[in-house]
C-alpha cells in the first residue's frame, strides 16, 4: 500500500472517528439538557400541584393548558401535558384524560415515589413521555402527585440532531481523505521525481548527481545527502578502481620477466649454466609474485572488515627482539647492525603474528636505506595520553619505533607514505622487489588493532616510522 | 639490426636485451623518458621497443616528441596497460605498434621484424605544411597553433 494512500485513509479514519466521538457526546448533551428542562417545568408544576393539594384548592395555573381537569379526552394529540394524583393504594383521585380509573404508575412505583420521589421516562399509550411523582400530605392522607409531559418535541430535536450527524458525517469523512490523498499527493511528488532521477543514475553515470531544489525543506536536504552519499560511493568505487588497476599492473610487471625469463631459457642452444641461471631468476620471480599475491590478499581481508586480526597478550619486548634477530644477518650483510631498546615485559593486546610482520616490513625498509656503518633503532614505550583533550578519559599507548640513519623520506612522499602502491623511489624500490604495499600494510595492521602508524623523519636525521597500538589494559 | 629499449623496470630490460640480442639485433637501453628521447634522436635505429609506464614523461609523450623531433623510427609500445582506451592512444600518438605485458618473445621478434620491413618513414601522427597542421586522428586543424575546426 502506498504511502499516500495509507496516509489518506489514515486521515479520513481518524476524521471519522473525531465525528463519532464528538456527535455521540453532542447527542448525550443534548438529551440531558432536553430532559433537565422538562424536568424543571415538571417540578414547578408539581411544586403548584402540591401547594394546591395542602391548601385544598387546586390553582389553574397548576393544570394543563386545557385548563379543566378530567375534562380532557383520549386523543391528547393537542395536550402535551397531563396530571393525576393518586392515594398510594393506586386509587386515582384525580384524573388527568381518557381512562379515569387506569393509574399512570403501578402500586411498586407508586410505593418508590412516596419514599423518595420519581423522575422517570416511560411509554404511555404508545408516546414517550416524563414524568415526576411525589407524595404531598392532604389533610394528613398522603397522596402520590404525578405531573407529566410528552416528550415528543425534544425527540424530534434529537432525532434532526441524528440524522444530520449521521448523513454530513461520512460527507466530512470522504471530504476530509479526498484532501488528504490530494496534499499527500502534492507533498510526495517531489520524491517521485527524485526516485524517477535516481533510477536514471546507473553505474557507469557515475558524475551524475540530483537537483538540490532551493526550497532549504526536508525534500532539500534529502537530495543533499542523498548526493553526499553518491559523492562518497564514487569516491570508493574510483579508489578501487585504481586499487584493482594498480594491482594489475604489479602482478604483471613479474609476470613479465617471469615468461620472458622462461621464454628465452626455452630457446634452443642454452648451456646448462644460463638454464641453471634461468631457473633461479624465475624461482626469485615466483617468489615476488608469491608475496605480492600474500600482500594483495591481506589488504583485501583488512578491507573487507572481517577479523583478520586475532589477538592475545602479547609480550612486546619479547616479540621486538625475535623480530631484530630474524634480520639480523640481512643487516649484517649491508654492514648494519640492529639496536634494541625495549623495556623489560611490555605487553599489549595484539596479533603477534601481524605485528611481526608489521615490524619485518619497517626493519627491511630501514635496512634497504640505511648507510653502510649506522644502526637501525628499535624502541618502544608506553604511555598515557588523554582521550580526546578530556583530562579524566585516558588511554594506554604502546609505540614500537623503527628508526634508521638514511637520508630520510622525501617531505613530499610524507603525505602518502601509507598509500597502496606509493613508493619513496619508484625506480630503486621496484628493482629490490618492493610494490610500496609495504607501509600500507603496517597501517592496515596498525589499525586493525584500534591504533595507527606515523611516518616522519627524525630530528637527528633518518626517516623513522612509529606503530602506535592501545595498551589495552 | 639496430634496437632501443626504453624500460625503467631494471629486470624486463636487461631480459629484453638478452632476448634481442640472442636474436642478433644490437641493443641500447634508456632507462626513462627523457633518456629514451634522447638517445633516439641522437642516434639511427631501426625500431623502438617503448614501455609506457615510465618515471617522468611516460611513454606516449615520448612517442609524440619523438615525432615532433622528426625521428621516424618505428616504435612498438609494450606495456602493463591493457585498456582499449590506451591501446588506442598509444597508436594516435604515433606509435606502429602495441604489445602487452606479459608478452611472448616469438610475438615480440615476429612484430619487430614486420615492423622494420616496413622500414622508417614519416609518417607523422600530425600533418604540417607551413603554418597550417591537421591531426587525423581527432580530425582538428590548427593554424598558427589556433584551432579553426574540429
Amino acid at each position: 500500500m502506498s504511502l499516500r494512500l495509507r496516509l489518506s485513509l489514515a486521515f479520513a479514519i481518524g476524521t471519522a472517528a473525531l465525528i463519532a466521538v464528538s456527535g455521540l457526546v453532542f447527542l448525550a448533551q443534548l438529551h440531558s439538557s432536553l430532559n433537565s428542562a422538562i424536568d424543571a417545568t415538571l417540578q414547578a408544576r408539581s411544586e403548584a400541584l402540591a401547594a394546591g393539594l395542602r391548601s385544598g384548592s387546586l390553582p389553574r395555573a397548576a393544570w394543563p393548558a386545557s385548563g379543566q381537569l378530567g375534562q380532557q379526552t383520549g386523543q391528547h394529540s393537542g395536550a402535551d401535558e397531563f396530571a393525576q394524583v393518586l392515594t398510594p393504594n393506586g386509587k386515582v383521585i384525580f384524573p388527568s384524560w381518557a381512562d379515569e380509573n387506569s393509574p399512570l404508575l403501578p402500586v411498586s412505583r407508586l410505593r418508590q415515589a412516596e419514599r423518595e420521589g420519581l423522575t422517570m421516562t416511560a411509554m404511555v399509550e404508545g408516546e414517550q413521555v416524563r414524568m415526576l411523582a411525589r407524595e404531598v400530605h392532604q389533610a394528613r392522607h398522603p397522596v402520590i402527585v404525578i405531573v407529566g409531559a410528552v416528550t415528543s418535541v425534544a425527540d424530534a430535536a434529537q432525532a434532526r440532531a441524528r440524522t444530520v450527524i449521521l448523513i454530513g458525517g461520512p460527507v466530512v469523512v470522504i471530504s476530509a481523505g479526498l484532501g488528504a490523498w490530494l496534499l499527500t499527493g502534492a507533498a510526495l511528488s517531489p520524491v517521485h521525481q527524485m526516485r524517477r532521477r535516481l533510477e536514471e543514475i546507473s553505474e557507469h553515470d557515475s558524475s551524475a548527481r540530483l537537483e538540490v531544489p532551493s526550497t532549504g525543506d526536508e525534500i532539500a536536504s534529502l537530495a543533499a545527502t542523498t548526493n553526499r552519499l553518491l559523492d562518497r560511493l564514487q569516491d570508493a568505487l574510483s579508489r578501487q578502481r585504481g586499487f584493482v588497476a594498480d594491482a594489475g599492473h604489479e602482478l604483471r610487471t613479474p609476470l613479465t620477466a617471469l615468461k620472458a625469463e622462461l621464454d628465452l631459457a626455452a630457446r634452443p642452444g642454452k648451456s646448462r649454466d644460463a638454464l641453471a641461471s634461468a631457473v633461479a631468476a624465475a624461482a626469485d620471480d615466483t617468489d615476488r609474485l608469491i608475496r605480492l599475491a600474500e600482500d594483495l590478499l591481506l589488504l583485501a581481508r583488512a578491507d573487507d572488515g572481517t577479523a583478520f586480526i586475532a589477538v592475545e597478550r602479547t609480550d612486546l619486548s619479547a616479540l621486538i627482539s625475535a623480530s631484530a634477530r630474524s634480520f639480523a644477518a640481512q643487516a649484517g650483510a649491508r654492514g648494519i647492525t640492529l639496536a634494541v631498546n625495549v623495556p623489560q615485559r611490555l605487553t599489549a593486546v595484539a596479533d603477534p603474528a601481524r605485528l611481526r610482520q608489521a615490524l619485518g616490513n619497517l626493519i627491511e625498509n630501514a635496512i634497504g636505506h640505511a648507510p653502510a656503518g649506522t644502526a637501525v633503532e628499535l624502541s618502544s614505550d608506553a604511555r598515557h595520553v588523554a582521550d580526546d583533550g578530556c583530562r579524566r578519559r585516558r588511554h594506554g599507548v604502546v609505540s614500537i619505533e623503527v628508526r634508521d640513519h638514511g637520508p630520510g623520506f622525501p617531505v613530499e612522499f610524507l603525505p602518502r607514505a601509507f598509500e597502496r602502491f606509493s613508493r619513496a623511489d619508484p625506480a630503486r624500490d621496484r628493482d629490490e622487489g618492493g610494490a610500496g604495499l609495504g607501509l600500507a600494510i603496517v597501517a592496515s595492521i596498525a589499525a586493525a588493532h584500534g591504533g595507527r602508524a606515523v611516518a616522519g623523519n627524525h630530528p637527528g636525521g633518518g626517516a623513522c616510522v612509529q606503530i602506535e597500538l592501545p595498551l589495552g589494559d | 639490426m639496430r634496437v632501443l629499449v626504453v624500460e625503467d623496470e631494471v629486470r624486463t630490460a636487461a631480459l629484453l636485451r638478452r632476448g634481442l640480442a640472442e636474436e642478433g639485433y644490437a641493443v641500447d637501453v634508456a632507462v626513462d623518458g627523457p633518456d629514451g628521447v634522447w638517445h633516439a634522436t641522437e642516434f639511427s635505429y631501426d625500431g623502438v621497443i617503448l614501455d609506457v609506464l615510465l618515471p617522468g614523461i611516460d611513454g606516449f609523450e615520448v612517442c609524440r616528441r619523438l615525432r615532433s623531433l622528426g625521428c621516424w623510427a618505428p616504435v612498438l609500445m609494450l606495456t602493463a596497460r591493457v585498456d582499449l582506451a590506451d591501446r588506442v592512444r598509444g597508436l594516435d600518438s604515433g606509435a606502429h605498434d602495441y604489445l602487452a605485458k606479459p608478452f611472448s618473445f616469438d610475438e615480440l621478434f615476429a612484430r619487430l621484424k614486420a615492423l622494420i620491413r616496413r622500414g622508417a618513414a614519416e609518417r607523422p601522427a600530425v600533418v604540417q605544411v607551413g603554418d597550417l597542421r591537421l591531426d587525423p586522428a581527432t580530425r582538428q586543424v590548427w593554424r598558427i597553433l589556433v584551432r579553426v575546426s574540429t
